[in-house]
């Protein structure tokens, strides 16, 4: 450990300098979040974002579930569901893809990942024969395509190392897998000459995981070390916008913000009126000019972002109204006897606790914006921002409320998905005691209604009772995606379906 | 012979402590992360298997993964586990990358390694002639610019300084890249960053120590003897006041090599830190004690080296290494 040991790291250091050169097409991405690994049993839905990695189906920048590699699918009794593979489907290693290697994907992901047994709700798969596949789910499931298209049912070929993990994943997508460095969790792709859409245009794609610092992402896009980010700092988006290099361009995405209360069970939420009076309370508007600068639209009720086949455009939502949420809270019992500010109801005087947590920047200001607004009417709110994994252990408090992000209701592109965890009642992650019968009854039929459109009218039920009639969550804004490109980067086409982006095939420079 | 003996017998003593240290550390790092808030499974649920924090895992998912990984065994017996697994030389595998965890921690190795012995490099080349300077002009103007220098040096938060740095070095100069880990050139301003705040307290620690040794009687006998002043400060003042400064180099050098995790973060450096800090929210056991196991032998080594090295310059402390 002495100088010499020093001398020769530094040595050994200096010689790997090796300077990529900006040729032309290649890209460097920085993506705000890590990778930390390859195994595509646990990262296909990375190696899907940067177009490795493919499902049976995908989904279209319009929310359209559309054949990937599967050509076609149909049922097969009540809960089969075949997939008709297309034959010109070939690995990276010029192999083509068979029912078994489909089999093989899905079985190995869901032994060693829970979260795809828990998303895909497959009971077992079995060959037809070399490019027919059936899958049977657990219940009769109308939404399994497109839970075939989740990120991480992506299908790749068995490539074990003799300890039974994959270091060098082989798969069907536009770029083929190069390397990876675990160490600096960076990934390097190249062009699939033999695609069979086409090859891509770009040559070779870097992607540099785990960039979290928003200012290092600023910087080094500024430098030139990156050539497309996402989300710079908040406040920066007119400064790049001037930077005759840079492309900003600000992208809607299937994410919002919300109020979720603690339970709405107990008292104080379990009085509708009191829930539509916070609801009234909200000047969305403000929240999204004033905090998401922006990067960001004025929810009109509903959770479900703007654009979604399955969405009811129809809710009325709650406008910001502060006289009508005072109203509503006086018909519920809820008034100010003591003359202190604060309403109070036999007694107790309504002061509560919103919880928020700190990584998605918008959050705790967000919160506090909250507070002000409860403060109109009477409420106190003290505000807490703590790791959100924490929060749920004070979902018991009286009066507490989730101020949160990131609320994602395309990680499946179903309506299935998203209401299910937020409504049904016997979905485990509901966990604020919503339950209303109707909508149960209403969930699970769509669920196994295997008729598109009769099926979204039922989600479109759902969401007239939950937003309008229950109020039982209380939406406030959209979050959109800015994306950071040089100005020599053409040809990207943003789909919202992705969380939070995929690069397209057709970008390049010029 | 009767000198080995007592050597062996302090090695052997030492090697105890040794073990004990690891032992003690290990057991309390286990129960600290059994007794964090939140419901393990769940961390690791949205951390490694959803891949977003923001989103509540199933119970049905929660259950999965508490069986996948053997979470319902009691606390005792899963540490037994990972003792055992110790034992045979098998760190384990890393819940998220699938990895074996010795892979994981060697992978960082050279990047933390680097980065340590280059910022620790810098501050003894800033601090210790600084220190020496400001010493023997104590009181002139040089002595002040050094000490007022000094108090920026550690007040300055690094990561302000190291956004400073970035946005004077690699954009407005464009001489220093902004983050990665490829080259020499990536390593400068992480390096001297990291080295600027040592180096400051290495410049005042070698002023003062200076200072004391400058006013015992050996030295005013060595001036009255008429030696030269670069002797008596090079042979009797600096040897003597290098005890501290040593103990402060192995203590700052083995705080490098258990990561800084602002700065790697930053910089995107691929350190120890980073994968420490991502494994605690990961709640990715196997790792952190892997790291942990890491940082304290690391320390201990170093403990070791600076002990090692006290006789070599004080020879009062003769034969003691091994105490």
């Amino acid at each position: 450990m002495s100088l010499a040991a020093i001398f020769i790291a530094l040595i050994l250091f200096g010689c790997s300098n090796a300077l990529a050169d900006g040729t032309d097409q290649t890209l460097v991405v920085g993506e705000p979040w890590k990778m930390d690994g390859i195994d595509p049993a646990l990262k296909s839905y990375n190696l899907n974002n940067f177009l490795v990695a493919e499902g049976l189906t995908a989904i279209s920048p319009d929310f359209k579930i559309i054949p990937c590699i599967a050509d076609s699918w149909e049922t097969v009794g009540t809960d089969t569901w075949r997939f008709h593979l297309n034959n010109n489907a070939k690995f990276h290693d010029g192999s083509t893809l068979t029912a078994d290697d489909v089999k093989y994907a899905l079985d190995r992901s869901m032994e060693m990942n829970p979260d795809v047994v828990v998303s895909l709700n497959i009971k077992e798969i079995n060959v037809v024969d070399s490019l027919t596949v059936d899958i049977t789910t657990n219940t009769p499931d109308a939404s399994l395509p497109a839970r075939m298209a989740y990120g991480r049912a992506g299908i790749y070929k068995n490539n074990e190392q003799s300890d039974g993990s994959i270091s060098t994943p082989i798969c069907t997508g536009p770029f083929k897998f190069v390397s990876y460095d675990q160490a600096s969790d960076t990934l390097v792709t190249a062009k699939n000459e033999d695609y069979r859409d086409g090859a891509p245009l770009l040559d070779e794609v870097t992607v540099k995981f785990g960039i979290s610092d928003a200012n290092s992402r600023e910087m080094a896009i500024e430098k030139g070390e990156l050539d497309f980010t996402t989300e710079p700092p908040m406040g920066s988006t007119e400064r790049l916008q001037a930077n005759a290099d840079l492309n900003v361009t600000i992208h809607k995405l299937c994410q919002g913000y919300k109020l979720k209360f603690g339970s709405v069970a107990k008292a104080p939420y379990d009085d509708v009126m009191v829930r539509q009076a916070i609801a009234y309370a909200i000047d969305r508007k403000s929240i999204v000019d004033d905090i998401l600068l922006g990067r960001g639209g004025v929810s009109d009720g509903n959770a479900l972002t703007p654009g979604l086949e399955w969405r009811n455009n129809d809710i009325k939502g709650y406008s910001y109204d502060t006289e009508k949420a005072k109203e509503l809270l006086e018909t519920a019992g809820w008034k100010d006897t003591d003359g202190d500010g604060i309403v109070d109801k036999d007694g107790k005087p309504f002061k509560i606790t919103l919880y928020t947590w700190p990584e998605r920047p918008a959050l705790p200001l967000i919160e506090q914006a909250v507070q002000s607004e409860l403060k109109e009417i009477g409420i106190e709110a003290e505000v807490r921002v703590i790791d959100n994994s924490v929060i749920k252990e004070h979902s018991g408090e009286w009066g507490m409320i989730w101020v949160s992000g990131g609320d994602t209701c395309m990680m499946i592109p179903d309506p299935s998905y998203y209401l299910e965890k937020q409504f049904l009642s016997t979905d485990s992650t509901n966990d604020y005691g919503y339950k209303n019968s109707e909508v149960d009854e209403l969930l699970l039929k769509a669920r196994s209604t295997f008729d598109q459109d009769e099926r979204y009218d039922l989600y479109k039920q759902v969401q007239e009772i939950v937003y309008d009639n229950d109020c039982a969550q209380v939406p406030i804004a959209y979050h959109y995606l800015c994306v950071v490109m040089k100005k020599d980067v053409k040809g990207y086409i943003p789909n919202p379906a992705h969380h939070d982006y995929c690069l397209s095939t057709g970008m390049y420079r010029e | 012979m009767l000198f080995a003996y007592s050597t062996l017998f302090k090695f052997l003593r030492r090697l105890c402590i040794f073990c004990l240290v690891l032992v003690a550390s290990s057991t309390l790092v286990f129960i600290t992360l059994h007794s964090l808030p939140g419901e393990r499974a769940e961390v690791m649920a949205r951390y490694i298997f959803l891949g977003n924090v923001e989103i509540s895992p199933s119970n049905e998912e929660i259950q999965l993964i508490k069986q996948k990984f053997d979470l319902d065994k009691s606390l005792l017996s899963q540490y037994r586990d990972w003792v055992t697994g110790i034992l045979h030389g098998d760190l384990g595998r890393s819940y998220k990358s699938n990895r074996p965890v010795l892979e994981e921690i060697t992978l960082r190795l050279p990047a933390t390694f680097t980065l340590a012995s280059v910022s620790v490099l810098i501050s003894l080349l800033i601090g210790i002639p600084l220190g020496l300077l400001a010493a023997i002009r104590q009181n002139s103007i040089l002595d002040y610019i050094c000490s007022t220098g000094a108090i920026f040096g550690i007040s300055i938060p690094n990561f302000w300084l190291a956004l400073m740095l970035i946005l004077t070095f690699s954009i407005t100069l464009d001489i220093t890249p902004v983050i990665g880990y490829s080259g020499a050139s990536h390593l400068i301003l992480p390096a001297i960053t990291l080295g600027t705040s040592s180096a400051a307290v290495l410049m005042r620690l070698t002023r003062s120590s200076l200072l004391e040794v400058m006013r015992q009687d050996y030295i005013r006998t060595a001036k009255g003897k008429g030696l030269a002043s670069r002797d008596i400060l090079i042979t009797h003042s600096l040897k003597n006041a290098l005890i501290p400064i040593i103990t402060m180099i192995g203590l700052e050098f083995g705080h490098l090599l258990g990561g800084t995790v602002i700065i790697e973060t930053i910089f995107a450096w691929p350190g120890i830190g980073r994968l420490l800090i991502d494994s605690i929210s990961a709640r990715d056991i196997p790792v952190i004690q892997g790291c942990v196991l890491f940082i304290t032998i690391m320390y201990m080594l170093l403990n070791f080296i600076v002990d090692s090295l006290y006789p070599m310059v004080d020879p009062r402390i003769g034969g003691s290494q091994f105490a």
